[in-house]
């Protein structure tokens, strides 16, 4: 029998986040107001503060008129001036030129000239954005700063400031742009350590907490069907008793890189199903699976993610039934799938503010067939879009196989539509007979937008698909190697004559990310959809259970 | 809506459309009209309504809706066209070379539509019974991987078994076998039984133990090569059926229009 290789178990911080220039100077790090009041006793001996300092944390120096966060983008890090200043872009911000995305309000005419292939493209990057560096180390300036900047409304953040954090725990869009006013040292830590400081830091985990109560939570509650009924006071109230909760431990889509299949042991328990139900729980960020025991197992039985509520209807009935004998109970259980972060809002303020008015009552009958077993439970169907993480999209393309005649009209409808380059792969999973094709889903979490060096690739402000400026990507590969479904290709740019246009430093070809825009810029909505002659393609919201239940249906 | 609906809902419309058009031939008829000119103008139009799809699917890229939409259009408009079709010739045989060739080439399009769409959906349901899915540009490749993978089996064993029953094996069958794709009719249409499986079976008796551990594999590249031969008679069948009934569709409209000159210059309309 052939040796096996021995190698050293991998551990958390075999990669630290700093390079050895950028490790931040413990001493300095821990002077600052936000970390002196840290106790290092309160850390367990694997996960030290410093250590956590020393491995999720680098110092960065950006310059005068440095773009340090692009609104709208996805980040999984935060950052503390150390020193200099920096300006919040307020509401309605940049524009989305200036922040290398493309112009998506296009108008009728534009998209005519794009469905008959007849608007002009240019292949090589050429950004209206300043863009310095290669690959990762890209750093992007507001071009003519000082004349934008003095049209615009901001807020000036200066040495001692956090910002980011929020939006970096819960992989929710950054809400704002900021600008480096002047030259800035920043104390860059990214979600883990953000996540380990709050958990083992009480202070740190008040000043997030708080932080996001003020700037995030009235909005977001607001947004919320459920509570739109509900006037500033009552808001504010529900606000003030809301609890901000995290679950799990690894991100979702690392484990779906380690080729791990999501398994329900492995979740951690948010309600479990017959205990007392305390709250209402809304997911903030990530994805929670709702399950009920089943024999000697879980059956799964429909999923959460963002802005989704759970708990409301046990709450409810028990507060129908008018009967103080017995507390209500959830009547299944909640796991978070990878990390979560749920907002629990207590039963006592549910009953008071929201039960018995009409549009509860309306939401709830909405609502409710949705965590009822259905034809997704029946074929397994559901235990294989979260298995696989698939759960994830909101235009996924799903194929019925017995339909399907393979005759490629959706390739290559798809290729005429984007210049001889298909955007996806007619190959995938298959469950039954349904296939998840290898096509962008315009994920719910989209974690091909974290790293992006230019926000080249972006979600559209129109719709929310996630796009990619050609004008501005330059071809780091980061999206591509960011998605953990293998949908994006780095694509070699072609002159006129067809042939490979080179790096004339290196040589060697450029490339372009591409992938499906579910053409967008198109007149008609999807060429794969509209060319398929036998109904087996759809694009489906994973969410949106009609629409996939019917497919699912149709040949009975 | 689940299939079956739609399916009931369509052949509906499709048996609404044929009355009314079998009324209004009907009140023609007893009005002494001229039926013929009716009929035949309207296959006219349900001809070209049919042809129209071929022009659309030319163009991929312009937004005239659903394909899907258009194909269903196609397969009840063609079950219209054939049943006028059918009143425009009286439901007798045409009379004349000319007339006898557009009623074949009109009757066999209609045939090939109706045989094309059944095949379309049970080869596609058999497709996805198949375990793998295979992309059908991909199946060349596969198979030159297969055989090489058979050819090393088959050298490994004769080596280490110091026998040539697998040898003399390959030599008579598998070397054909994993040619190219084979079995092209037992794969469409499930008749014949003999495979290279039951054959390998049946020289198991010769083998000494060495031999046997390597048929279990040869076993196995056979078992998909079998799956890739299935792949590539389903898919070529699905591509190609096409090729019978788009070139009929064409000579139907080529014989309509002298069709339509030689009824007007000579049939006193």
């Amino acid at each position: 029998m052939a040796d096996s290789d021995l190698l050293p178990r991998p551990k958390r911080w075999d990669k630290p986040f700093a390079t050895p220039e950028s490790i931040p100077d413990l001493a300095e790090v821990l002077s600052l107001p936000l970390f002196e009041q840290i106790d290092p006793d309160n850390f367990p001996p694997s996960l030290p503060i410093f250590g956590i300092i020393e491995n999720d944390a680098r110092i960065i120096h950006v310059k005068r008129d440095e773009i340090i966060i692009r609104a709208g983008d996805y980040g999984n890090s935060a950052f503390l001036i150390l020193s200099g200043k920096a300006d919040v872009v307020l509401p309605p911000g940049l524009p989305e030129k200036l922040l290398g995305r493309s112009d998506n309000k296009n108008s009728l005419i534009s998209k005519v000239l794009d469905t008959l292939n007849l608007k002009k493209k240019d292949n090589i990057a050429h950004s209206s954005l300043l863009a310095v560096g290669d690959g990762e180390t890209v750093r992007t300036f507001l071009p003519n700063a000082k004349n934008v900047m003095s049209e615009l409304e901001t807020i000036t953040l200066e040495a001692g400031d956090i910002f980011g954090e929020v939006a970096a725990l819960t992989r929710a869009p950054r809400i704002a742009s900021i600008i480096a006013q002047n030259d800035c040292k920043l104390l860059e830590i990214r979600w883990q350590g953000l996540r380990e400081m709050r958990k083992y830091s009480p202070r740190f985990q008040s000043h997030v907490d708080q932080y996001f109560r003020d700037r995030n939570m009235i909005s977001y509650l607001r947004n919320i069907k459920l509570f739109s009924g509900l006037d500033n006071e009552s808001l504010d109230e529900l606000a003030k008793e809301t609890l901000f909760e995290s679950y799990g431990e690894a991100d979702w889509y690392t484990q779906h890189e380690k080729l791990e299949s999501s398994s329900i042991e492995h979740e951690a328990m948010i309600a479990a199903e017959d205990s007392y139900a305390d709250g209402v729980l809304i997911v903030l960020s990530g994805f929670a699976r709702i399950s009920h025991k089943y024999n000697n197992g879980e059956q799964t039985t429909g999923f959460l993610r963002a802005g989704d509520v759970f708990g409301l209807e046990d709450i409810h009935q028990q507060h129908a039934k008018k009967s103080s004998d017995n507390a209500a109970v959830y009547g299944s259980s909640l796991r978070a799938i990878g990390y979560t972060n749920v907002l629990r809002i207590p039963s006592w303020i549910i009953e008071e503010t929201i039960l018995g008015s009409p549009s509860t009552d309306a939401w709830l009958t909405v609502n409710q067939s949705s965590i009822k077993p259905n034809e997704l439970t029946k074929i397994g169907m559901l235990e294989f879009l979260m298995d696989h993480y698939y759960i994830n999209g909101t235009s996924t393309m799903m194929i019925d196989m017995e339909r399907c005649i393979r005759c490629d009209d959706c390739v290559t409808a798809c290729a005429s539509a984007h210049n001889n380059v298909p955007q996806f792969s007619r190959s995938g999973e298959i469950h039954n007979q349904f296939m998840i094709a290898s096509a962008c889903m315009h994920c719910t979490d989209p974690v091909c937008l974290v790293g992006c060096p230019t926000g080249a690739i972006h979600r559209s402000s129109e719709k929310g698909e996630v796009i990619i400026n050609e004008n501005t990507c330059i071809g780091c590969e980061t999206c591509a190697n960011a998605c953990p479904y293998d949908n994006i290709q780095m694509v070699t740019q072609l002159n006129k004559e067809g042939l490979a246009i080179l790096d004339e430093k290196t040589h060697k070809p450029l490339l372009k990310a591409t992938k499906c825009d579910l053409c967008i810029n198109k007149l008609g909505g999807p060429a794969c959809v509209n060319a398929c002659p036998h109904d087996a393609l759809v694009r489906v919201d994973m969410k949106e259970n009609p629409t996939l239940t019917n497919f699912l249906d149709r040949h009975l | 809506m689940t299939l079956k609906i739609r399916l009931f809902f369509n052949l509906l419309l499709t048996a609404f459309a044929i009355g009314v058009f079998a009324s209004l031939y009907s009140s023609l008829d007893i009005s002494l009209n001229n039926t013929s000119e009716f009929s035949g103008w309207v296959l006219f139009a349900s001809t070209f309504f049919l042809f129209l799809y071929q022009l659309k699917k030319r163009f991929t890229f312009l937004p005239l809706g659903k394909s899907s939409t258009w194909l269903q259009s196609h397969l009840y408009g063609g079950l219209f066209s054939s049943y006028v079709f059918f009143e425009h010739i009286h439901w007798q045989v045409p009379q004349g070379l000319f007339e006898i060739s557009l009623g074949i080439t009109f009757f066999m399009t209609a045939l090939t539509g109706i045989f094309g769409i059944s095949l379309s959906r049970r080869l596609s349901y058999k497709l996805s019974q198949l375990d793998d899915e295979i992309i059908f540009e991909t199946i060349p490749e596969r198979l030159t991987v297969l055989r090489e993978q058979e050819e090393s089996v088959i050298v490994n064993a004769t080596e280490e078994a110091s026998s040539n029953t697998l040898a003399q094996f390959h030599v008579n069958q598998l070397s054909d076998f994993f040619d190219g794709p084979k079995y092209f009719w037992r794969h469409l249409t499930n008749t014949g039984k003999t495979t290279p499986l039951d054959a390998l079976k049946e020289q198991e008796r010769y083998m000494n133990e060495t031999e046997l551990k390597h048929a279990k594999k040869l076993r196995k590249i056979i078992l998909q090569k079998e799956k890739v031969d299935a792949h590539h008679a389903l898919q070529l069948t699905l591509k190609n059926w096409l090729l019978i009934h788009v070139p009929l569709a064409y000579t139907t409209i080529l014989l309509l229009l002298p069709h339509i000159t030689i009824v007007y210059a000579f049939g006193g309309a």
